[in-house]
C-alpha cells in the first residue's frame, strides 16, 4: 500500500513539474513544493522506520544471553551401561541444561567409586526458533568394589532453586566385560573413506581408524637400569585431545613420566600400504625395581575424535588402550650391588684455595648422567684432626632429553677447619655399573688442598652454623606480652569532652560565617547603621586633629556622607538650606556654619589658635554635631 | 595563653582520657609472673578481671596464650581474633593463630590482598579511631581559623583556598569517621563454636544442608535474619547458620 502511495505521489510531482515546464497553472509552483515536501517527509519516515527494526533486532540479539537464562534449567545424570566389570572403567554424565557457567559438582567424596577423570564440554543450540545451552561434565569412575552400587543424586542450587538428579544403580561384576582391544598389527576397521582428503564431502559418521601403541627401548635389561617407554598414537582422525584414564603408576617399576608437551608434531608412518599419522603422546623413563619377567600392563587413554558430523565444535570420545609388553630384567651383578646402573660423570671442587680458620668453606660435588639419579648415595668426607665436615645440602634435577631422562645430583659440602695449616680433602671414588658394557665404572675425584690461616676463634664468637645444621626440634606459641596498658576501647568520640569540643568549633564556624555572609551584607550595610558610623568617624576624626584649619575637611566630609552631595556642590548656603528642610535649629546651625568659616579662614590667618581654644571649640563642636545629627536621621 | 602551655594541657587531657588504673597495671604485672611461672590458671583469672576493667590487646593475647596452655584451643582462637581487632598488624597474633589454627579440621587458606586494600589495612591499623578523632577536631579548628581570617582580612585568594582545603578535610575524616565508628558497632567476625555445625542455603531448618563445617572455622558476617546469620569462610564456602553456633568476636 505504502509503495502504491509513493507511486502516485512520484506520478502526480511529474505531471506538476509538465505542468510547471508549460506554465499553465499559475499556482504550480506552489503545490510543487508542498508535494516534494510531503514526498521527503515520507521517505525520512521510511528510513526512521528501517533504522527502529533494525536498532531492534540488534538488542533482540544482544538480549540473547538473559533470555536464555529465562528458559527452563534442567540437570540430568546418565550413566554408560547397568552392568560393568570391576575392571572396567564407568562413564558418568551430567547435563546441565540452561545453566550458564555451572560449578563441576565434585564427587570424589563417593565411597564405592573413584573419580579417574573428567571433562566438560558445552553445547549451543537454535531449535524451532528457541535456543537451548548445555553444559556437560563425563566422569570417569572405577568401582572400588562388586555388587549393586548405587550412584547417589547429585545436588545443585542455581538462582534460589535447587536441583537435584536421580540416583542411579549399577551391578558391578568380578573381572571386565568389554572385549579386549584389537591387535596393534590389525587394524580392527579399515577406513572406508579418506576424511583429511575430503573433509565435508560426507556427512555421515566417519569411520574410526585411531590406535595406541607402547613402545620400550629394551626387553631385556638390568635391574635399576633406564629404559624409555613411549605410547604412540596411530591415527587417521583428527584428534582434539587425548586423556590418560588408567593409573600412570604401575607395580614394578620406579616411574618419572615425562612433561607433556603443549603440542605434539606429527610424523607420517606407511603401515601396510596405509599412511598413518603418528603422535608421541606420553614418555616415561622406567628403571625396573625387582628381577624376572615383569610386565608393563595395557595403558587405557580416552581420545576426543574430531566429529564432522556437528555443524558446531563437538567432539567424539573413544577409548583405547595400548597392549601390555613383557620385560625380562636381569639381576644385578654381585660386585655391583647397591650400585647405581647408567652412565655417570663425578667431580668435586672447592671455590677457594685459601681460607681463615674461621671461614666456613663449603665444597661442591657434581654427579651427572643417564641413570636414576635419585638412588644415587654420594661419598662423603671423613672428619680428621683438621676438618669438620657438616651434613651436606644435595639437590636433585632432572633434564628430559628426547632418548633418555638425565638427572645431575648437586652436593654442597660444609666444612669447618679445626687448626691453621694445610688442609687436606682426599680423592673420593665413584662406582656405577654400565649396562651397555656390563662392567663396573670407578671415578675418582681430584685431592683438594686449602691453604687456612688464622686462629681459630673461641665457639661463641664462631660463624653460625649453615642452615643445613639446624633442625627444627618443636614448635610453640610465642611469649606473652607485658608492658603498659591503658583501655583501648575507651574512645574519644564517646565522652562528653570532645562531644563539647565539636559543638563548641560548629557553633564558631557558624558564628563566623553568619558575620561573614548576614552581618555585611544586611545588617553593616543599612542606612541606620551607617549614619552613626559617619558620626563616629567624625568624631574619632576630631579628636586627632591638631590644627585648627583640619576641621574644615572633616566637616565638609560629614556633610558630604550625610546629604549625599558631591564634594564640589558643599557651600555654606547648601549646608544652611539642608539644615533648615531637616528642622535643625537656627542657632545650632549658624554655631555649625561659624566654625566651619573660622576652620577655613584659618588656613589663611597668620594667627594661630592657642590649644586650650582648640580643645574648646572642639569640645562644643562635638556636641552640637551630636544634636544636629539628630535631627539629621 | 602560650602555644607551649596549650600542647601541655592537652597532653595531659588526652593521658587523663585514656588511663590505666595502677592496680590494673599491678595485677597485669602478678599475672605475667604467673604465666611464666606455669601457673597457666592464676594467669587466666587475673587475666579476666584485668580485661572487665579495661581491654586491650595484650590482655586480650596473653588470655589466648593461657587457653592454649590450657588445651583449650578455641578460646586461645577467640581471644586472639578479638586481640587481632585492636593490633590488626602484630606478627605474634598472626603467629599464634597459625600455630593455634592446626588444632582444627577446617582450614581456610585466607586470600592474598592486593595492594590497595593492604595499603587501606596497614592505614586503618596505624590510624585508630582515636587518632582519627583528634585529626578530626584539628580539621575542624583549621576550619575555625580560616574562617575567622576570611572575616577579618576580606576574600584574599590563599585564605579561600585554605578554607576550601580544611572544608574538604573535614568532610573526608568525617566520612571516614563516620564509617569506622559504624565498623567499630557491628561484629563482623565469628568463630564456629559447636560441632557438627551445618551451612544452609537459607535462615531456617527447612533449607539445603550445603556444607558441614567444624569448630574453629572463622567467618565473616554477611547478613541476619530473627537468629541465623548468613556467614562465609571463603568464597567458596558460605551459607546459613544458627547465631547460637558462632562465638562473636
Amino acid at each position: 500500500m505504502k509503495k502504491t502511495g509513493r507511486l502516485t505521489l512520484l506520478r502526480r510531482v511529474s505531471n506538476l513539474r509538465a505542468l510547471k515546464n508549460e506554465f499553465i497553472f499559475s499556482n504550480a509552483l506552489t503545490r510543487l513544493g508542498w508535494v516534494e515536501s510531503k514526498l521527503t517527509c515520507f521517505s525520512t519516515k521510511l528510513i526512521c522506520f528501517k533504522l527502529l527494526i533494525f536498532t531492534a533486532f540488534g538488542i533482540l540479539l544482544l538480549s540473547m544471553p538473559s533470555l536464555l537464562t529465562a528458559l527452563e534449567a534442567e540437570v540430568r545424570a546418565a550413566i554408560n551401561a547397568d552392568k560393568i566389570g570391576l575392571d572396567d572403567t564407568l562413564v558418568y554424565t551430567l547435563v546441565f541444561k540452561n545453566i550458564t557457567n555451572p560449578v563441576q559438582p565434585d564427587l570424589t567424596h563417593w565411597d564405592d567409586f573413584k573419580t579417574l577423570q573428567t571433562s566438560r564440554s558445552s553445547e549451543f543450540q537454535f531449535s524451532n526458533g528457541t535456543s537451548t545451552s548445555s553444559t556437560r561434565f563425563t566422569y570417569y569412575l572405577m568401582p572400588v568394589r562388586t555388587g549393586k552400587l548405587t550412584l547417589p543424586p547429585v545436588h545443585y542450587s542455581h538462582e534460589g532453586r535447587d536441583y537435584q538428579t536421580q540416583a542411579l544403580t549399577v551391578e558391578v561384576v568380578k573381572g571386565s566385560l568389554n572385549p579386549r582391544p584389537a591387535s596393534p598389527a590389525h587394524p580392527s576397521q579399515p577406513l572406508d573413506e579418506d576424511f583429511f582428503a575430503a573433509p565435508f564431502q560426507n556427512r555421515l559418521p566417519q569411520t574410526v581408524d585411531t590406535r595406541l601403541q607402547a613402545v620400550i627401548s629394551k626387553k631385556d635389561c638390568f635391574k635399576d637400569e633406564q629404559l624409555l617407554f613411549r605410547i604412540l598414537l596411530y591415527t587417521r582422525n583428527r584428534i582434539e585431545a587425548v586423556n590418560m584414564v588408567s593409573s600412570p603408576s604401575f607395580a614394578g617399576f620406579w616411574q618419572e613420566w615425562f612433561p607433556v608437551p603443549q603440542s605434539i608434531s606429527a610424523v607420517s608412518e606407511n603401515v601396510n600400504g596405509v599412511i598413518y599419522q603418528v603422535y608421541e603422546i606420553r614418555k616415561a623413563a622406567l628403571f625396573a625395581n625387582e628381577s624376572g619377567t615383569l610386565t608393563i600392563p595395557a595403558l587405557q587413554f580416552e581420545l576426543q575424535l574430531a566429529d564432522p558430523a556437528s555443524m558446531f565444535i563437538g567432539s567424539k570420545p573413544v577409548l583405547r588402550s595400548t597392549q601390555p609388553i613383557k620385560i625380562h630384567v636381569n639381576p644385578l651383578p654381585a660386585a655391583a650391588a647397591g650400585l647405581p646402573v647408567g652412565q655417570f660423570s663425578f667431580s668435586v671442587s672447592c671455590p677457594q684455595l685459601r681460607a681463615d680458620s674461621s671461614d666456613i668453606v663449603t665444597l661442591q660435588m657434581k654427579i651427572s648422567g643417564s641413570g636414576n639419579s635419585k638412588t644415587i648415595i654420594p661419598p662423603a668426607f671423613q672428619n680428621d684432626e683438621s676438618i669438620q665436615v657438616y651434613p651436606a645440602k644435595i639437590s636433585q634435577e632432572n633434564t628430559y632429553n628426547p632418548l633418555a631422562l638425565n638427572g645431575t645430583v648437586r652436593i654442597e659440602i660444609p666444612v669447618a677447619f679445626n687448626k691453621a695449616g694445610k688442609a687436606t680433602f682426599p680423592s673420593l671414588e665413584f662406582k656405577y655399573l654400565d649396562p651397555a658394557n656390563r662392567s663396573i665404572v670407578s671415578l675418582r675425584s681430584q685431592p683438594l688442598f686449602i691453604e687456612v690461616s688464622g686462629e681459630k676463634l673461641k665457639p661463641d664468637k664462631s660463624m653460625t652454623l649453615p642452615q643445613s645444621a639446624i633442625v627444627q626440634k618443636g614448635e610453640d606459641i610465642d611469649f606473652i606480652k607485658s608492658g603498659p596498658i591503658h583501655d583501648q576501647s575507651g574512645y574519644f568520640y564517646r565522652q562528653g569532652w570532645y562531644a563539647g569540643v565539636v559543638v563548641l568549633l560548629f557553633t564558631m564556624n557558624l558564628l563566623f560565617l553568619l558575620k561573614i555572609s548576614l552581618w555585611q551584607r544586611y545588617i553593616a550595610g543599612s542606612p541606620l547603621l551607617k549614619n552613626r558610623q559617619i558620626l563616629g568617624l567624625t568624631l574619632q576624626r576630631l579628636a586627632r586633629i591638631r590644627q585648627y584649619e583640619d576641621i574644615a575637611g572633616i566637616l565638609e566630609y560629614y556633610c558630604g556622607e550625610k546629604s549625599g552631595l558631591g564634594f564640589a556642590e558643599i557651600s555654606n548656603q547648601k549646608i544652611n538650606e539642608w539644615f533648615r528642610r531637616r528642622h535643625v535649629p537656627a542657632d545650632s546651625a549658624e554655631k555649625f556654619l561659624f566654625i566651619k568659616s573660622q576652620a577655613e579662614l584659618a588656613k589663611f590667618s597668620p594667627l594661630k589658635k592657642t590649644q586650650a581654644e582648640l580643645d574648646h571649640d572642639l569640645h562644643s563642636l562635638r556636641a552640637l554635631l551630636k544634636e544636629i545629627d539628630k535631627k539629621l536621621k | 595563653m602560650k602555644p607551649n602551655k596549650i600542647i601541655r594541657i592537652s597532653i595531659l587531657l588526652l593521658f587523663l582520657a585514656t588511663p590505666g588504673s595502677a592496680a590494673t597495671k599491678e595485677d597485669f604485672s602478678a599475672a605475667n609472673n604467673d604465666y611464666q611461672a606455669g601457673r597457666y590458671g592464676d594467669a587466666l583469672k587475673s587475666y579476666l578481671l584485668i580485661n572487665r576493667q579495661l581491654t586491650h590487646w595484650a590482655v586480650l593475647y596473653n588470655i589466648g596464650n593461657c587457653y592454649f596452655k590450657l588445651d583449650q584451643p578455641l578460646a586461645a582462637k577467640i581471644y586472639y581474633l578479638r586481640a587481632r581487632k585492636f593490633q590488626p598488624l602484630e606478627p605474634s597474633i598472626a603467629r599464634n593463630l597459625a600455630v593455634v589454627d592446626k588444632n582444627f579440621k577446617d582450614v581456610i587458606v585466607p586470600e592474598t590482598s592486593d595492594f590497595i586494600t593492604r595499603a587501606i589495612q596497614v592505614l586503618e591499623a596505624k590510624l585508630n579511631v582515636n587518632a582519627l578523632s583528634l585529626l578530626l577536631l584539628a580539621a575542624i579548628l583549621l576550619l575555625n581559623i580560616f574562617l575567622f581570617l576570611l572575616m577579618k582580612k576580606g576574600r584574599r585568594k590563599k585564605i579561600i583556598y585554605g578554607l576550601a582545603i580544611s572544608l574538604l578535610l573535614c568532610l573526608v575524616l568525617g566520612a571516614y569517621h563516620y564509617d569506622r565508628v559504624a565498623g567499630l558497632r557491628q561484629k563482623s567476625i565469628a568463630v564456629v563454636s559447636e560441632a557438627d555445625s551445618v551451612l544452609r542455603s537459607g535462615p531456617g531448618e527447612s533449607n539445603t544442608e550445603l556444607f558441614k563445617i567444624n569448630p574453629g572455622l572463622e567467618v565473616k558476617i554477611l547478613d541476619r535474619s530473627r537468629d541465623w546469620v548468613q556467614v562465609s569462610a571463603s568464597p567458596q564456602v558460605a551459607g546459613w547458620i544458627e547465631l547460637k553456633r558462632l562465638t562473636l568476636i
